[in-house]
């Protein structure tokens, strides 16, 4: 039957030659489309080291200078600390909040800022790594592990900061951190420096966590820093500190969001400061992904990738629905002789198929030219290619270029055989007299 | 004319005899000009003149400033936005006809709270000064903008668009009323059209208010937090207005004895769209929207080739008939082209519809689908598209020359392959 399928394409050599065509464009399309749209979809897949769910961030403001509400006498260092102070305490004391925590600045996952910096393992600083520093205000029961419910990479047990955090000038690192700096995970205890050689003890290490949702896991580190381990009153409290906290789990979010809205929104004006509400942690998230363009190529790649597959799915329609009734006859002397309905649709199929799988092999090649030349889709938020974990199949050249161009084939080939599947059973469809009576 | 009817009317019966293959070939059209079309509105909202930007044909942008010390041994640098200081000395320059800064919002277009007594609402407030509204051609639909003299004296005076006066006022007649944001109170002294939250993040706004009722002051001599933008009297005085701005900072740089400043610009107003930070990249930005256009063209046009290809082979012995009773193959290669065109116009009414459709429930996020990196979306309480944007002869007119380019591309090489023929092997193909 191959053979006989050999011969039919080649003898259709005019009419395959454009659905080839076809089929190639697409090929290398896909190819170009999927490929950001699957590192996407693999990157957002990655456990983010953290519990989303439940977490809050609660969004203060201050009135301007030139409001007429404005209050001068309000505004002074010693006075807006006690006023923020104060309000740290009234949330803290809510009965739906389980923990909390108080970033310094935007110091909080989907943020969008960055705070970078190096870590070394000697003093020769020369093992190093580059990770985002999450600074937090230890006071007042302020416990940034327990809030984003991290786990520890050895015991996989929720974290909680240690009280003598600040006073010991201790430095909770994750997993792919203490890999980079030791390679090994049992750090506990162990120092490491910054770029001025001051020494930090390792508290802990933390499964890999990630700042944004379509990011790989950045080298992390939750530290104390001198200029945050206390709250210091400042005109911008409400920007240099920002209070975020997770509600208890047998909280109905919901009920909470519209108890705070109405009743403890209002309960939260100090002198100038008011709060404007709190966002949930994966609308941020969401908002994020929106801002820094990632819903925008997912959306972009997969409208480009269902326009392709859509042509090569009309395309196949088309061509062998006129294949199939050129064809008739045929179909209707085999049909006589009793060939099943299957036995000649699978012929059809395997024309398809064969047509699919040669144009695969050929914007396969191409592609493996293109990226050779321009690269793979690249994770923009790594500094350094050695930051990349090669257990993540998109980090791996090899292992990106077959999953990427399995992919496409499977896609293209389902695509096609159901375009062709459709016209061709519905010739077979038709009793072989009927086909026959045209001859 | 007689003949283009009868190949019309049997194109028709055609049509009719093969829905399947019709519908097919309609739908696969359809989908191609849908997606071009689609990119056509884009590039059509991104830079042809709309409301309220209609001089965008001669307006240049300033959004960045960089500085760095004269002082040949430091390496210190600074970019930021420029500042209003830098937008007086703009409108000095002869070939100026207006300019005006806009204060940036590094942190997207945030809705804060606006309130009356009986109701409050986010809005999209835009801090700018007088000239911006020379600059930009808004529609007053009562009252006045602030001038210069509202500047000045700090005036809390603010214009107001016509969706946000109905959703706090329940009307547009707002005049002289008052506005409380961010614990301030304003009064309306000018309602405007809406514009079109997908519009230039220095036009869309509901609420725009003096830069100077702001706290916030400028940070240097040339650093601040304002973006500029600058009409020329004319679209052929661009040059002129760069090359006087260009003598301006060389002058300032000669007087100023610690820095140097060096603006981000001017650039036209379409070359702004492609500039991110220092890099300017108008020329691989256009490539790639021609990467675009050529696989949302190629791809179908293939698959219309190939059910085409099909097709004629089905139809040789039509063909051959009509040849021996003396039809030349410019006359069938026009038939079959017309026949096509037909079904590409069928297409062409069934990828509006799609188009429409897309951009409507897109409507929030389509116009940036072609953005890499950050996006600035805006929110308002306004609508996101206006109806300029979607029917307008220019969109009409690309997608009749879309729907043409794809009859043709599509159509003639299958044809004129199988008009290549003989009369006795098209009578008999299958010989």
């Amino acid at each position: 039957m191959f053979r006989t399928t050999l011969k039919q394409i080649w003898n259709q050599r005019r009419q395959n030659g454009w659905i080839f065509f076809e089929l190639l464009f697409v090929g290398i399309f896909l190819w170009i489309v999927l490929d950001p749209l699957c590192v996407q979809i693999a990157n957002k897949n990655i456990d983010r080291g953290y519990e989303q769910d439940g977490i809050y961030i609660l969004k203060m403001n201050k009135i301007p200078r030139t409001s007429h509400k404005y209050s001068t006498e309000m505004d002074n260092d010693s006075l807006v600390r006690l006023q923020f102070l104060d309000i740290i305490r009234e949330m803290r004391n809510l009965p739906e909040i389980e923990s909390f925590a108080i970033a310094y600045g935007m110091a909080y996952a989907n943020s969008g800022s960055f705070s970078g910096g190096e870590l070394f393992a000697d003093t020769a600083l020369s093992k190093r790594t580059h990770l985002q520093f999450y600074h937090f205000v230890p006071v007042e029961g302020s416990d940034i592990l327990k809030t984003y419910r991290l786990k520890d990479v050895n015991s996989g047990a929720t974290m909680t900061i240690a009280p003598d955090f600040a006073s010991r000038n201790l430095i909770y690192i994750s997993e792919n951190s203490a890999k980079m700096l030791y390679g090994r995970t049992d750090v506990v205890g162990e120092k490491c420096y910054d770029y001025k050689k001051d020494v930090r003890e390792i508290a802990g290490v933390f499964k890999d966590f990630k700042d944004r949702d379509y990011n790989q896991p950045y080298p992390t580190a939750f530290a104390s820093a001198s200029f945050c381990n206390d709250i210091e009153g400042n005109f911008y409290m409400h920007w240099s500190y920002t209070f975020t906290f997770r509600v208890k789990d047998e909280v109905d979010q919901a009920k909470f969001e519209k108890r705070f809205e109405e009743e403890i929104k209002l309960k939260l004006s100090r002198g100038n400061y008011y709060c404007l509400g709190i966002e949930r942690f994966d609308i941020a998230a969401l908002n994020m992904a929106e801002v820094f363009g990632e819903l925008n190529s997912t959306r972009r790649n997969t409208i480009f990738a269902i326009f392709g597959l859509m042509c090569v799915f009309l395309g196949m329609v088309g061509t062998f629905w006129v294949r199939a009734n050129a064809r008739r006859q045929e179909i209707g002397v085999m049909r006589s002789i009793g060939a099943s309905k299957w036995r000649i649709s699978s012929q059809f199929l395997t024309e398809s198929a064969i047509l699919v799988s040669v144009a695969v092999i050929f914007s396969t090649i191409i592609m493996a030219h293109y990226v050779y030349t321009n690269n793979f889709f690249a994770n923009v938020n790594m500094l350094s290619k050695d930051m990349l974990n090669p257990e993540y199949w998109q980090n791996n050249p090899i292992t990106h270029f077959s999953v990427i161009s399995i992919i496409v084939y499977l896609v293209l080939l389902v695509t096609s055989l159901i375009g062709t599947l459709i016209p061709v059973s519905r010739a077979t469809r038709e009793l072989p007299a009927e086909a026959l009576h045209d001859e | 004319m007689n003949k283009i009817t009868l190949y019309l009317k049997q194109a028709w019966m055609m049509i009719r005899q093969n829905k399947l293959f019709s519908s097919i070939y309609i739908t696969g059209t359809g989908l191609s000009i849908a997606l071009t079309m689609t990119l056509f509105v884009i590039l059509y909202i991104k830079f042809a003149p709309l409301y309220p930007e209609y001089k965008r044909d001669r307006t240049l942008i300033i959004d960045s400033v960089e500085k760095t010390e004269k002082d040949s041994t430091s390496n210190n640098y600074w970019q930021s936005t420029p500042n209003f200081s830098l937008v007086s000395m703009i409108c000095q320059l002869p070939s100026v006809d207006a300019v005006t800064g806009v204060k940036a919002d590094y942190w997207g277009l945030s809705r804060i709270e606006a309130s009356t007594l009986h109701t409050s609402t986010p809005i999209v407030l835009k801090h700018t000064d007088a000239g911006y509204w020379k600059v930009y051609d808004f529609e007053f639909i009562d009252g006045r903008p602030y001038n210069d003299s509202d500047i000045q004296s700090k005036s809390k005076n603010v214009v107001v668009s016509q969706s946000c006066a109905k959703r706090l006022f329940m009307t547009e007649d707002v005049i002289n009323k008052t506005i409380e944001i961010s614990g301030s109170e304003y009064e309306i002294i000018g309602v405007v059209k809406d514009v079109a939250a997908v519009m230039d993040n220095k036009t869309v706004a509901d609420v725009w208010a003096p830069f100077s009722t702001t706290e916030y002051t400028d940070i240097d001599d040339l650093l601040g937090d304002c973006e500029i933008a600058i009409t020329a009297k004319s679209d052929n005085e661009i040059d002129a207005v760069k090359a006087e701005i260009a003598e301006m900072m060389h002058k300032y740089n000669q007087h100023d004895k610690l820095f140097n400043y060096q603006l981000l610009g001017p650039d036209t107003y379409w070359a702004s769209q492609f500039r991110f930070g220092k890099i300017l990249n108008e020329k691989d930005e256009l490539l790639k929207y021609g990467y675009i256009l050529f696989a949302l063209l190629i791809i179908p046009a293939l698959n219309l080739s190939g059910m085409i290809s099909s097709r004629m082979n089905k139809r040789l012995p039509e063909l051959g008939i009509r040849k021996t009773y003396g039809a030349t193959n410019r006359q069938l290669l026009s038939q079959i082209l017309w026949e096509n065109f037909l079904l590409t116009i069928f297409g062409g009414f069934v990828g509006i519809i799609i188009c429409y459709a897309i951009l409507l429930c897109g409507s929030s996020w389509i116009t940036n689908i072609l953005h890499n990196g950050f996006i600035e979306s805006t929110q308002l309480l306004s609508d996101n598209l206006s109806i300029e944007m979607l029917f307008n002869w220019w969109v009409f007119a690309a997608v009749l020359a879309i729907c043409f380019i794809l009859n043709i591309i599509s159509a003639l090489i299958p044809a004129s392959i199988s008009l290549r023929q003989t009369i006795i092997n098209s009578l008999n193909p299958k010989q």
